[in-house]
């Protein structure tokens, strides 16, 4: 017999092992946070496979760019890119500098401020695919200060947070991501409820009483309870409402304020002094 | 030292290799209405060489494979691994059969395990976020239409790499 060695029986156990290890890992998983650093060290190795990955569509975006322009345009319309979302941040800091101010008038009450806030610009490295991101790679990893859980927001409004790090990149979860809960206030009634993620590009207002004042078109900011969000961040407006017969909480539809579409840069936002 | 070992490691170098390339295939950014049509090339790789090879089942490199894919598409730990297994221990009860037949015959056989895989991807985690269901249940059908120039390609490299 040639393939003595090789018996049938040696197989499945071979096979047995991967698949009880496997079931084991998503138990686990599924079950409790204990294989995040676990997880975390394999980014380590995806990382670099993701960088690879994108290279057609660099390199594709690279000879589109040679051939409509020359090199100095392609390199200035990039330092405008970056100079763009630079003042992109200043000008939504000032905003928010300004609301703030007025709320602290007019409410006469103390919000967490975020003066504390320190704005790092981000290029988009590696997305999923076009129009059905949940998260994105970015080229900011620990050495440059970033960590777990900090804020990424676009033009103002908050797509998304930092869920992995390695080195020199960074992974972040869009809001949208079926995974992503933020306690949000409503700008105009002043209701709280928790928004979740649906994938698609839309997200469900959670536990909202069914007497709630919610309208379409209300902007949903964020509360900053958790710590990780500054308060008052732009993040999605009520897209659709329903109420249903004997149900405590109203049905609410919400869409995402900014979405990603052929940007390069994003803002990381991160607390002065220490983590989020 | 056996004298055998080094073409035989230079051998699984080259399965690791092709393996790694065909995932690459799987983290490239396809446009959204293409990339639920991509299937698990990895996959398709590992059963090429399964069938390929006499004495070697590759399930630790799928459970590699599986965990790396995971990682990259933010989902439960393990469910790629153990779908790979699964569909890799299913081509192994068979790879001296589908040796001998044709890659037509191979093809169909590759569209049955794939769609079985598929129909475990959506128990385990249910459908990638997509605006339209169908590619998702399509993609074993474009597996199968890959699997002989696949085929073809891996075969003239076991050849040239053969111990």
């Amino acid at each position: 017999m040639g393939s003595s060695s090789f018996s049938k029986a040696q197989e499945f156990f071979r096979f047995l092992a991967v698949a009880v290890l496997s079931l084991g890992l998503m138990i686990t998983d599924y079950n409790s946070s204990l294989l995040e650093q676990f997880r975390a060290g394999i980014y380590y190795l995806v990382n670099p496979l993701e960088r690879i990955a994108q290279v057609p569509r660099h390199l594709n975006a690279w000879f589109e760019s040679t051939l409509q322009r020359d090199e100095d345009i392609r390199l200035e319309n990039e330092q405008l890119k970056l100079t763009l979302a630079q003042l992109r941040s200043q000008l939504f800091l000032a905003q928010r500098f300004e609301e703030e101010n007025n709320r602290l008038r007019n409410l006469l009450e103390t919000n967490p401020s975020i003066e504390h806030w320190q704005v790092i610009p981000a290029r988009i490295l590696a997305s999923p695919g076009y129009g059905m991101e949940t998260w994105f790679t970015l080229d900011k990893g620990s050495n440059d200060g970033i960590d777990l859980n900090l804020p990424v927001v676009l033009g103002g409004a908050l797509i998304g947070r930092i869920t992995q790090v390695t080195g020199h990149a960074s992974r972040v979860t869009l809001i949208t991501d079926a995974h992503q809960q933020i306690p949000v206030y409503n700008k105009r009634s002043g209701v709280s409820a928790v928004l979740q993620g649906r994938n698609l590009g839309m997200m469900r207002l959670a536990f909202v009483d069914a007497n709630a004042d919610v309208k379409v078109g209300d902007e949903l900011l964020t509360l900053g309870t958790g710590k990780i969000f500054p308060s008052d961040l732009m993040v999605a407006r009520v897209h659709s409402v329903q109420s249903h017969d004997g149900q405590a909480f109203l049905d609410i539809e919400a869409k995402p304020e900014r979405t990603l579409q052929s940007e390069s840069y994003v803002i990381i936002l991160k607390r002065q002094g220490g983590k989020p | 030292m056996n004298e055998t070992a080094a073409p035989r490691n230079a051998h699984h170098i080259w399965v690791w290799l092709t393996a790694l390339l065909a995932l690459l295939f799987n983290l490239a950014p396809w446009p959204g209405e293409i990339k639920s049509f991509v299937p698990q090339m990895a996959f398709l790789v590992l059963a090429f060489w399964v069938i390929e090879q006499r004495q070697t089942s590759y399930f630790l490199l799928a459970f590699v494979m599986g965990l790396l894919l995971d990682v990259y598409a933010n989902q439960l730990l393990g469910v790629s691994s153990l779908i790979y297994a699964i569909g890799l221990y299913w081509v192994h009860g068979q790879r001296l059969n589908l040796r001998s037949q044709t890659l037509l015959y191979q093809a169909a056989f590759i569209l049955l395990v794939s769609a079985a895989m598929q129909l475990l991807t959506f128990i385990f985690i249910g459908q990638p976020p997509s605006a339209d269901p169908w590619p998702f249940w399509l993609s074993p059908l474009v597996a199968a239409f890959l699997w002989p120039p696949l085929s073809v390609l891996l075969n003239q490299l076991a050849l040239a790499v053969k111990p």
